[in-house]
């Protein structure tokens, strides 16, 4: 069935692709070669297509690396591209390095055949790799449904989970799944760097990376904070206060544990810290 | 009383093949892998165990070299094979090259790019053969659109062969015969298949990956065991039944890197019918018996049809269409195939079509 499933994704037939790798994924026979052949009839799904991919990531302009994500990776309610995108990274996050015990904190879906980390490091080199261009992928088709993209690919509408209880009451899991993505995008870029995989391509990828990287996720913890005021996670707990040491613990479990693109509704500073982010995004693209 | 030991041999023949289809090893891919490339046993279907009645003999089964009688050098034993994608893929990717970007490498999807050459000098003598042999393949196939990886063939063998057959029969008038052979190998071996190489690795390695996969020389040491039942039923008519074991316990190489030879346990019958103005030869193999794949893919049937200076030939390789013809020149022959192999565990689950050009200059000693 293996080679089935490799035959139809090299002709492009993802239906066939996912179908097939889909039985072997939700069974006992699973493991990280199924994960990996899972997520690339996802990936096919949703429609990507490596090479392609690549070549746009070259031509990549870095002032607008939100809007060009939207153009490379369009997506419609119903298209079920970002779902892809979201299942993808579920399988890829089960792609687990030889000898990886897993902390409780950091399990994801550990109750399912394909148990997954938090951590990248737990994670093969290969899946890290591979999550970069799939959380790319979550990225663009997110900000394209539903950031109503301009024609020159700017924002056209904000994204609207900018609470706590905005996020929370998000049933899609559009949401978590952006902010989750963005933290994969980046521990997959880092890893992979890391291991040379980008070769010479990596210093302008790295520019993109750190700039999302600075003006997110930190920003989703601190200047979101002291700027717009309302909605990062240490003033949640204590508005106009600095935050005590518990709260920065909190704070730093959230943004460890929103690499699960379900954690918003596991705790309530997860989905503080999400929305932090998505106001970010708000602000940047 | 011969038809009663016909009988016993083709009932024997059955009784084999039943006992070793009752084990299987890890389910894995697996083409015909011959050390070398045999036309006519390509053209025929990739059958020829239980035929075993020319110099490949050597090579499928020992045991028919008993009944070599032949005193022959050959000089050059020159072949050439390449898939028709490889053709395909060469014009279309020198056009693609003009505008050069990392999609264009999606021309090459799916493509079965494979190239093999090789040399075979042989002296044949009765009951004896011995031969030198290089064998050189290469080969790209990509997949996977949506994560590009590789299946690479990048591997060298050459090598020497020798082996010997003798029979057994009740008197000289006697119809039927055994004929048992050996055969021993000395070979030298850089690089193998490689399947499923990602992408990154090959674009960031480069060459130096390349050569990291594939490794040094290393050398290895077979074995070769067969035997063969032919019985004459008239002047004109005649069935084989061989069974041969190739590379007896597997050839593992000193060079790690060098891809180890399966043993191959094999059965096969066969029948000979020589008229007036032609000779009909048709025989059946079932070969890689101890591998885990389908039925289908353990079959071979062919026929080769032989007058004059021309043979015709034609077969089903794993079930894949063959067929092809030879010519004989004085000390030339020159031989043109089309053959089939199966690459996947399943009937056509990624068939590889090859187009064989072999040359064979050979002189009576």
């Amino acid at each position: 069935m293996i080679i089935d499933i490799e035959n139809a994704l090299t002709s492009g037939n993802c239906s066939s692709a996912l179908g097939n790798s889909k039985r072997l994924y939700q069974s006992r026979y699973t493991d990280n070669r199924i994960r990996m052949l899972y997520a690339n009839s996802l990936a096919c799904k949703a429609g990507i297509r490596l090479y392609e991919v690549i070549d746009e990531l070259t031509s990549f302009s870095s002032p607008n690396a939100l809007g060009q994500f939207a153009r490379v990776f369009p997506s419609a309610v119903g298209d079920q591209r970002l779902e892809s995108g979201w299942l993808a990274q579920d399988a890829l996050q089960s792609m687990l390095a030889s000898g990886s015990v897993i902390g409780v904190h950091d399990q994801i879906l550990p109750e399912t055949w394909n148990p997954g980390s938090t951590l990248a490091t737990d994670r093969t080199d290969s899946s890290n790799l591979y999550g970069f261009f799939m959380s790319m992928s979550v990225i663009g088709n997110t900000l394209s449904r539903y950031g109503a993209p301009t024609p020159v690919w700017g924002k056209g509408a904000d994204l609207i989970w900018t609470s706590r209880a905005l996020v929370q009451a998000d049933l899609t899991g559009s949401a978590c799944g952006l902010v989750s993505a963005f933290f994969n995008l980046i521990d997959g870029f880092r890893r992979s760097e890391a291991s040379g995989a980008f070769g010479s391509a990596g210093s302008g990828v790295k520019v993109m990376v750190d700039g999302l990287d600075a003006q997110l996720v930190q920003g989703g913890a601190l200047a979101c904070l002291t700027s717009g005021g309302t909605y990062a996670c240490h003033q949640y707990y204590s508005p106009g206060v600095a935050p005590s040491a518990t709260t920065i613990a909190r704070c730093a479990l959230a943004k460890a544990r929103l690499r699960y693109r379900g954690a918003c509704s596991e705790t309530e500073e997860n989905a503080v810290f999400a929305a932090g982010m998505i106001s970010c995004v708000n602000n940047l693209w | 009383m011969r038809e009663q030991s016909l009988v016993r041999a083709i009932s024997g023949f059955f009784f084999v093949t039943s006992l070793l289809f009752s084990g299987g090893l890890a389910r894995a891919s697996q083409g015909m892998a011959t050390l070398i490339q045999m036309p006519r046993v390509f053209a025929m279907g990739g059958a020829g165990v239980g035929l075993a009645d020319d110099e490949y003999a050597l090579f499928l089964n020992p045991a028919g070299l008993a009944g070599q009688d032949v005193r022959k050098l050959r000089i050059l034993g020159l072949g050439a094979e390449a898939t028709m994608d490889t053709y395909q893929t060469l014009s279309t990717s020198l056009s693609g090259l003009k505008d050069f970007s990392a999609a264009t490498l999606n021309t090459l999807m799916g493509k079965d790019i494979y190239l093999r050459s090789s040399i075979v000098p042989m002296l044949q003598l009765p009951k004896f053969a011995v031969s030198y042999f290089g064998d050189l393949q290469g080969g790209i196939e990509q997949l996977n659109q949506a994560n590009p990886n590789f299946n690479l063939t990048n591997m060298v063998t050459h090598g020497v062969q020798a082996g010997t057959g003798w029979s057994y029969k009740k008197g000289r008038r006697a119809k039927d015969e055994w004929r048992f052979g050996i055969a021993g190998k000395m070979l030298w071996r850089r690089g193998g298949y490689y399947e499923n190489v990602p992408f990154i690795d090959i674009t960031n390695g480069g060459q130096s990956y390349l050569a990291s996969l594939v490794g040094e020389y290393g050398t290895g040491f077979g074995a070769d065991a067969g035997v063969q039942y032919v019985n004459q039923m008239n002047r004109k008519e005649e069935i084989r039944i061989g069974a041969s074991v190739t590379d007896i316990g597997g050839v593992a190489f000193s060079s790690p890197k060098a891809l180890r030879i399966k043993m191959n346990p094999s059965v096969g019958i066969a029948y000979r019918n020589q008229s007036d103005f032609m000779k009909m030869k048709f025989a059946f193999d079932l070969r890689n018996l101890d591998q885990d794949v389908s039925f289908v893919n353990k079959t071979h049937f062919g026929a080769d049809f032989s007058f004059p200076l021309l043979n015709l030939y034609a077969g089903l390789n794993q079930l894949n269409t063959t067929f092809g013809a030879a010519f004989d020149l004085w000390i030339l022959r020159v031989s043109a195939l089309s053959y089939a192999e199966e690459r996947g565990v399943e009937y056509r689950q990624r068939p590889s079509r090859r187009y064989l050009l072999q040359i064979d200059f050979s002189i009576p000693i």
